[in-house]
């Protein structure tokens, strides 16, 4: 079967924009929330700047965890 | 002399063709260059006429342009060329893949790489096959090479041998639980036992399992003794070691410096994600981005627990645990110029992880009483013993050990950690090994409290680096990572303070660089292959952009650096004056509480032997 | 075995799709097939215009021909056979055999001897029929295949009328007169005059104009055969017949194969030298030529869109452009994979020999 494309992310998946938002509290809630629309699993915001009317935002979420079993690890195994 | 054709087939940009007509004629070809705006017919009938043993096309892509240079290859074929010709293109805009869709022998991508052109033009198939040559020819390095290690500096000399006089007779008589397991653990690998082997119990393994156990804390006991492992530990399945294994099996990087020009400095990246399955996808990207070593980092609970544990073993939390097993994974997978520094400058296990890292293969040891036995860390008896123990293993195995000054980041004048490398240095040499001082390039705070950074972070850091050349000729490796406290999460921020740290070490001609990734001062989660990529990028075009330019002192780093001579010379003279190194540690010589250090407790009491 | 050569007037002109219907046929006709590539092809999207592009995916028994690399990037198993001394972009060239299905990046010889290396092994494992998909507008290394399929459409041209203008007058270049005739074994360009001497210049082509002027200084008596064994630049070859008429008149020009004059010059260009030819009474013949089974068109061209500087899928006319091609084109069967009629391609290029009069009567 066709592995998923995320299957094949190392470690983490950032998701980097620029969030208009009111303060940075709304650009903070704003980021989680485009974590979970994205369906990005425990979605953390690593970076967070706002400057008055937006916030530079980075948001992390491991697909593999250091000690998990790694999807990627099968493309080693199946050849 | 060989011809070679250079085709721009382009209307107006032949740059690519002028700098490469350039190199060419460096590496003794006759480079024939054509103009821009020569249509595929010109370059073949200059072809015709020159019969060049290869054509190299430069050219950027657009839809038709690959109509263009399909039919320059036809037209190349239908004109007899292509049995004595060579077809090459390049350009920033061609892929691989269009390359070979229009016919080419070869094809050059991203920015122009002479070592591929050069084998392509001796007709050495040219891409991925030629990408492991280059790495197996390339010699590993020696940091330690041509240093003589002669003091400069008389009046620090003779105060160090004053203090490792006192050391070594300190030591004498001296044991302790770290020591003994180490040397069991020595005739264990002389002997092929390993603690946990299924097979038929020799009496030799028996007794050698009797005694080690008999060294251990509980929670190691119980692993060989109820194979109970310590909490946030799994075993690794032979299944993921062997797909990883062959995962690597079919994929090489070309190996590209990160330095624009010289030999020095090397580089290293720090890893230690817990898992040695990821630790080794870390170091392939790092290996693949330019890093020249390694280093290995074990959790912080395994240097608090006396004895180590075997197997394959992942760790879901960071620092990755110090086993043979995973040792010598790690060090199959790395390219084999890669130095690989094991970690033992702390902690219980200090004299058995040198054991282990030999037998592992490890190029580099890293040991630091003073640091390890502060802030958290080792008793300083402990580690006293231990640390002159395994300065003697490294000596014998001729394996150089770096000596790193972290204890900076405590809020440790750099003057007081320098004092304590210092004697590292002098204890090393005295004992046959080959030391590697560390300065740590940071904004720590003793910098912050005292201002000593306000305008910028140049003046001192050049200073820490110039002193070291003043005082000894031995090798300087900044550390641990450079930039330490100056990251922030934010990764073009991060990158950038670590490439400008990295480009500054370089400019000041120091010999090796530990650097960080972008998610250095990210600490919520696992260090990414990307982050670790980030950085690489930076530090690269930051040496790029910097080329052999050496930055000139400016007065106030002058004074810098006379203020850290002095202040060494001064904790020097209150050491050797105390006459007890131990207690100097204890009693905050080389670092009191008021610079944030405090006497490590772990291993309190277990020092026997000798006069205490 | 039969050996049928894939080309595009163009990318994206549909070769891959109408390849892998041959291969389907193939495969439902039971014969043992075989592929391989004069360029690279596999990926999912166009590398220029990024545009989703046809895979092949090959069924186990089938044989194949590629790069090393290329089998660790398929998804199809391949048992590896053997390996051939040829070197390409992506490695040694491998010839193998299908053992479990999927899809396959091909990346094979890009020369025509070695090309025919890898035919020699395709025959050695018994393969009834092997499909060579072309590069890029690149027929030369074709030269060996048994026959060809061309594909042309809107992805050429998106002027029906231009494209079915320029498929015919290809057409009638692919379909010189063929003559056996004695030539020098590798030699370059051979003149042989009608007092019987004869010359040979070094370079084989005629392209470039010192290449021009040597020919005409060569060119003293009146000529009885010229031989052009490489590259022939229509506009010199113009040139020469005007500067030449008279020694060159009733002469018998002859070329390798129609192939290298495609690669030497648009066949638009060389549909304007054959009246001049005929009217010097110079015959044009070539040593070989492969057959040109039949052609397909298709509507589908990639639009390039201003405001963002990327491609989407566009369409002309299919019905108007498959007519116009029929229209034009009598000579040999004219398709749209995807339109009917749906004639079976393997007799198409099996038993070309005995095929009914199918041409026109399918439009």
């Amino acid at each position: 079967m066709m592995q998923k494309a995320l299957d094949r992310v190392v470690d983490a998946l950032d998701v980097e924009t620029f969030l208009y938002a009111a303060d940075e509290e709304e650009a903070r809630s704003l980021a989680e929330q485009l974590a979970a629309e994205l369906n990005l699993p425990h979605g953390d915001v690593v970076f967070l700047e706002y400057k008055g009317f937006g916030a530079r935002v980075r948001i992390r979420s491991y697909i593999h965890h250091p000690g998990d079993r790694y999807r990627w690890l099968e493309r080693g195994s199946s050849k | 002399m060989k011809k070679v054709l250079l085709a721009p087939l382009d209307p107006v940009h032949d740059n690519a063709v002028k700098l490469l007509k350039r190199k060419l004629s460096e590496a003794g070809y006759d480079a024939i260059a054509m103009r821009p705006g020569t249509t595929s017919e010109e370059v073949i009938e200059k072809a015709l006429e020159e019969r060049p043993i290869a054509i190299l096309v430069s050219r950027t892509l657009g839809y038709k342009v690959a109509e263009t240079l399909g039919r320059l290859v036809d037209l190349a074929e239908a004109s007899g060329l292509r049995e004595m010709t060579r077809l090459g293109v390049g350009g920033m805009a061609i892929t691989k893949e269009t390359g070979g869709e229009l016919g080419f022998d070869a094809c050059f991508t991203g920015e122009l790489n002479m070592t591929e052109v050069l084998a392509f033009l001796e007709g050495k198939p040219v891409g991925l096959q030629t990408a492991g040559n280059a790495v197996a020819e390339r010699q590993k390095p020696n940091i330690v090479q041509g240093f003589t290690y002669a003091f400069k500096d008389k009046e620090i000399e003779t105060l160090l041998d004053g203090i490792v006089d006192q050391i070594l007779e300190w030591v004498k008589g001296k044991t302790s639980p770290g020591i003994e397991r180490a040397k069991l653990r020595a005739e264990m690998l002389a002997e092929g036992i390993s603690l946990r082997s299924p097979a038929k119990v020799s009496l030799t393994q028996q007794r050698l399992r009797e005694q080690y156990l008999a060294l251990c804390d509980d929670t190691i006991r119980a692993f060989y003794l109820t194979d109970k492992l310590p909490a946030g530990v799994r075993w690794l399945a032979a299944a993921e070691i062997e797909a990883m294994e062959n995962l690597l099996g079919s994929a090489k990087a070309r190996y590209s410096p990160l330095r624009h020009v010289g030999e020095k400095p090397l580089f290293f990246s720090q890893y230690g994600t817990g898992c040695p399955v990821m630790d080794v996808m870390h170091i392939k990207v790092a290996e693949a981005w330019g890093v020249d070593g390694v280093l290995h980092f074990d959790p912080s609970w395994g240097a608090q627990c006396e004895g180590l544990l075997e197997g394959y073993l992942s760790h879901e939390h960071d620092g990755t645990i110090l086993t043979l097993e995973n040792l010598k994974f790690i060090r199959h997978a790395q390219e084999p110029a890669t130095l690989w520094n094991v970690r033992g400058h702390r902690g219980l296990n200090t004299p058995e992880t040198q054991v282990l890292g030999h037998a592992a293969g490890a190029d580099l040891f890293k040991i630091n009483i003073p640091y390890g036995s502060t802030a958290g860390g080792t008793d300083p008896q402990r580690l006293t013993v231990d640390g002159v123990y395994s300065l003697r293993l490294a000596a014998e195995y001729g394996i150089p050990f770096d000596i790193p000054g972290n204890d900076e980041l405590s809020g440790v004048p750099p003057f007081k950690t320098f004092a304590g490398i210092l004697i590292m240095v002098a204890l090393g040499l005295k004992l046959g090994a080959k030391p590697i001082p560390k300065p740590l390039l940071c904004y720590s705070p003793y910098m912050t409290i005292y201002g000593r950074m306000d305008d910028n972070m140049i003046d001192m850091n050049i200073a820490k680096l110039m002193v070291w050349r003043e005082i000894v000729d031995a090798p300087v490796w900044p550390g641990e990572p450079v930039g330490f406290m100056t990251h922030s999460p934010e990764r073009v921020q991060s990158s950038m303070m670590t490439a400008v740290h990295a480009a500054l070490a370089s400019s000041m001609g120091v010999d090796a660089v530990t650097i960080a990734s972008s998610d250095e001062a990210y600490s919520k989660g696992p260090i990414s292959a990307a982050a670790r990529v980030d950085t690489l990028r930076a530090v690269r075009d930051a040496l790029r952009f910097q080329g052999s330019v050496q930055l000139t002192p400016t007065p106030r780093a002058l004074t810098l650096a006379d203020e850290i001579h002095d202040g060494i010379c001064e904790v020097l003279k209150t050491v050797a004056e105390r006459g007890d190194f131990v207690a100097s540690i204890c009693e905050g010589l080389l670092g009191n509480e008021e610079d944030g250090l405090y006497p490590g407790r772990i291993g309190a009491g277990t020092v026997s032997g000798g006069r205490l | 075995m039969k050996t049928v050569g894939f080309a595009g007037t163009a990318k994206n002109t549909g070769k891959t799709t109408t390849a892998l219907h041959v291969l389907q046929a193939g495969k439902e006709a039971g014969l043992r097939l075989a592929l391989t590539s004069i360029g690279y092809d596999g990926e999912n999207r166009d590398n220029v215009t990024g545009l989703p592009k046809p895979r092949y995916t090959l069924q186990p028994g089938m044989l194949v021909a590629t790069g090393s690399t290329c089998l660790r990037s398929s998804t199809a198993i391949v048992r590896a056979i053997e390996e051939t001394p040829i070197h390409t972009i992506f490695g040694q060239v491998v010839v193998g055999e299908v053992t479990y299905p999927g899809t396959v990046l091909l990346a094979g010889p890009n020369r025509s001897s070695d090309l025919q290396h890898v035919f020699d092994i395709f025959t050695s494992l018994g393969c009834n029929l092997a499909l060579v998909d072309g590069a890029l507008n690149r027929l030369v290394p074709m030269t060996c295949v048994d026959g060809l399929v061309l594909s042309t459409g809107a992805a050429f041209d998106q002027r029906i009328s231009h494209v079915v203008e320029h498929a015919g007058a290809l057409l009638r270049l692919l379909r010189m007169p063929v003559i056996r005739d004695e030539v020098p074994v590798n030699s370059g360009l051979w003149v042989e005059f009608k007092d019987q001497t004869s010359c040979v210049l070094g370079y084989g082509s005629l392209i470039g104009k010192n290449l021009l002027d040597t020919l005409l200084r060569t060119l003293i008596a009146p000529v009885k055969k010229i031989y052009i064994p490489g590259a022939c630049d229509p506009h010199l070859l113009k040139l020469l017949i005007d500067q030449k008429a008279d020694l060159l008149r009733g002469a018998l020009m002859l070329f390798r194969s129609p192939l290298h004059l495609v690669a030497s010059g648009d066949p638009l260009l060389w549909k304007e030298i054959f009246p001049l030819l005929e009217a010097t009474d110079i015959q044009p013949s070539s040593l070989q030529t492969p057959q040109v089974f039949f052609m397909t068109v298709n509507p589908f061209y990639p639009r390039y869109l201003d405001r963002n500087g990327m491609y989407e899928a566009a369409y002309v006319d299919k019905r108007e452009l498959l007519a116009a091609a029929c229209n034009r084109i009598s000579e040999i069967p004219v398709l749209d994979i995807f339109q009917p009629p749906f004639p079976d391609v393997i007799s198409l290029i099996n038993y070309f020999a005995e095929l009914p009069d199918v041409t026109r009567s399918l439009c």
